[in-house]
């Protein structure tokens, strides 16, 4: 344990480097930024926004229909000027949008005539706020239609449910999943889960790439800097090196998918408050995923964990395998090439199919990848695919203890030493 | 006493390539043994076999009567190897990479700790010690890794080109090194293109080409036995 102990603290020093950390400690800051930068937009896009608004009457529908924008968030400038001169004002007062009514918006929604209200929204650039600005004059709109038409039928028919002459059938929808039945559509359970797992896939593969790229570079170093032949004449066990190595690629993999992904996740936050944001967005339930079982116990963050171990365990011993025929950390990075390839494979099959509607033969590929059981696993939990978690568990399993042991294998051998030199002589 | 090291019949092949033909040779405890010849002439191939990292293809190799095959942990216990291009971890201090190899050596932290202090003492590189190897030039750091491959006491110290692209200064200063360990029971092989310092350094002498030792005595043997000044001129003999 001390001997493995002082190996993983080795390998860590000499992974952790400055120029190692530097374009990771770049991308944070840069996502940081950006997170940052949405927030302030999010911000302005919630500040009360000026209109001017163009009226030529001085009946008490527009005092109403004027009291009501400013209740839902816009200062409203009065003006009688004409529509021209009121949109040469709003470019040049910095307003969000001119409203025009018509001069005889009164006495046409007396008649029950359909009245157009010009809406000129001023464009100054294409941010997320302003997108929202504009949805937001839009629904506002709407709220007041059904507003006034609530209003105008119920004077015609005081005796009479307004709300079910407006909309007299509805649907009540329902989900099923697992027996169990929750209200709610098949659109919004998938929105709730992409916009709560959307992550998971993004972390795995990058721990497992990172933590490839972190033994690829151990073992390109130790051949790159002449130290391997001294650390294989030291008296220690071979497999104490491989272990040791594997696991301070991992810690050190770990570390840095750790920076990484608080960067990641206070940017990605900072969209999902915006989606929230946008007045369009159906207001959600969250316990709408537990009363469905779709929220993940401790117990299923639990083997979720285990089968990423494992399939990292999986990536650093064939990473190690194929590092060996390397001569340095540049082309010990291009041999672990495959592996990487291997783990895009599953990322981007759990992304865009549904597993179960792929034909046999992907089907095959992708339960053979050892890689593909972490991507898997959080959906199988969901639908309670146990024997899939179980194949998955028991196959890294397997394909890590082999690897391994065939790592451990080649150390002991001299083949470290000759690989590249037998390679060589055989073209 | 039975021999430091005891070849016998020593082939090692890369494919077709015979770069170890068959040699024989031994070192008595305590002796510096010197291993002269030509590049690719088949030095390193051997110095390997005997520190373990490479298996004979044929033949046995016995390190203080421990089978370098079949016992190569127990005769990793007792050998320490510097490789002729060998290098530190750059990232690690001076001290700092002395400490992590005398761990391998010892599980006593007192003992270990006298590891590093006497590791400290060979180098000489001062208050330099504490400083990224990545900032050594090529003498300090050889003088690290010879300080490495000595403080753990070896039985043998096998060094390959042990003043590889130094200095006068540090070349002299690494031959009184060896010199000085040898004198309190080290057992060396050393291989190095230069006669005259192995000639300085060597008890006996072993010359290898294409993977044959076509001489073997000690300097003056050598010498007197080709009618030489010293062992270039008996290399050049010995070629013709």
């Amino acid at each position: 344990m001390r001997v493995l102990g002082t190996i993983i603290v080795k390998e860590m020093r000499e992974l952790l480097t400055r120029k190692m950390l530097l374009p990771f400690v770049a991308i944070m800051v840069l996502f940081l930024f950006i997170g940052r930068a949405i927030r302030g937009e999010r911000a302005k896009s919630s500040a009360p926004q000026p209109l001017l608004v163009v009226v030529h009457d001085t009946a008490s529908i527009i005092d109403t229909l004027i009291s009501r924008l400013e209740k839902s968030g816009f200062i409203i400038t009065r003006t009688d000027a004409s529509k021209d001169a009121a949109l040469k004002r709003a470019q040049e007062e910095n307003f969000s949008a001119l409203l025009v009514f018509p001069e005889s918006i009164a006495q046409q929604l007396a008649k029950a005539e359909s009245v157009t209200i010009e809406v000129y929204t001023i464009i100054k650039g294409f941010s997320f706020a302003r997108v929202i600005r504009s949805v937001k004059i839009k629904s506002t709109f709407n709220q007041i239609n059904s507003e006034l038409s609530q209003k105008t039928l119920q004077n015609l028919l005081p005796n009479l449910p307004v709300e079910n002459i407006q909309q007299p059938l509805k649907t009540g929808e329902f989900v099923v999943l697992k027996g169990r039945v929750a209200k709610g559509t098949p659109e919004l359970i998938q929105g709730l889960i992409i916009s709560q797992t959307f992550l998971i896939p993004i972390i795995f593969l990058m721990v497992i790439i990172y933590a490839s790229q972190m033994i690829a570079a151990s073992i390109g170093q130790e051949k790159e800097n002449k130290t391997l032949e001294t650390l294989l004449t030291v008296p220690i066990n071979r497999v104490a090196i491989v272990i040791g190595k594997m696991l301070g690629a991992a810690v050190t993999a770990v570390v840095i998918s750790a920076i990484f992904m608080g960067a990641l996740v206070y940017y990605g936050t900072a969209f999902s408050e915006i989606d929230q944001q946008t007045p369009s967005s159906t207001n959600v339930d969250p316990s709408l995923l537990y009363r469905l079982g779709l929220n993940f116990t401790p117990e299923a963050l639990t083997i979720i964990g285990l089968t990423l171990f494992l399939a990292i365990l999986a990536a650093l011993a064939l990473a190690t395998l194929l590092a060996v025929f390397a001569d340095d950390a540049k082309s010990a990075q291009a041999a672990i090439t495959p592996l990487m390839l291997l783990c895009l494979i599953p990322y981007f099959f759990t992304m865009l199919f549904d597993i179960n509607t792929l034909s046999l033969p992907l089907k095959i590929l992708l339960f053979a990848i050892p890689f593909s059981y972490p991507f898997l696993t959080p959906q199988a939990l969901i639908f309670g695919n146990y024997p899939l978690i179980l194949l998955g568990i028991g196959y890294m399993l397997f394909f890590s203890a082999t690897a391994i042991l065939i790592t451990a294998r080649i150390f002991a051998t001299d083949y470290l030493l000759t690989a590249r030199l037998r390679l060589w002589r055989r073209r | 006493m039975s021999d430091a090291v005891a070849v016998r019949d020593l082939v090692r092949t890369y494919g077709t390539l015979r770069a170890v033909d068959g040699i024989s040779f031994t070192i008595r405890p305590g002796e510096i043994f010197g291993l002269i010849g030509p590049n690719a002439s088949g030095k390193t191939t051997t110095l390997r076999v005997i520190a373990t990292l490479l298996k004979p293809t044929s033949g046995e190799v016995k390190v203080f009567d421990l089978d370098v095959v079949k016992q190569a942990n127990a005769v990793r216990r007792l050998i320490s190897y510097l490789p002729e291009e060998a290098g530190a971890y750059k990232n690690l201090s001076g001290i700092d990479y002395l400490r992590f190899m005398a761990t391998f050596y010892t599980k006593d932290t007192v003992e270990r700790d006298k590891m590093v202090e006497k590791g400290m003492e060979i180098a000489g590189l001062a208050r330099r010690i504490k400083d990224k190897v990545a900032t050594y030039s090529k003498g300090m750091a050889r003088k690290l890794l010879l300080a490495r491959a000595l403080m753990v006491m070896p039985k043998l110290a096998i060094l390959d080109e042990p003043t590889s692209g130094l200095d006068v200064e540090n070349s002299m200063e690494i031959r009184e090194k060896i010199k000085s360990f040898s004198r309190d029971g080290t057992t060396f092989l050393i291989s190095s293109h230069n006669m005259l310092e192995v000639e300085f350094l060597s008890d006996r002498v072993g010359i290898i080409r294409q993977g044959k030792i076509i001489a073997l005595g000690t300097p003056e043997e050598l010498k007197s036995r080709y009618n030489a000044l010293n062992l270039e001129e008996v290399f050049v003999k010995v070629e013709v």
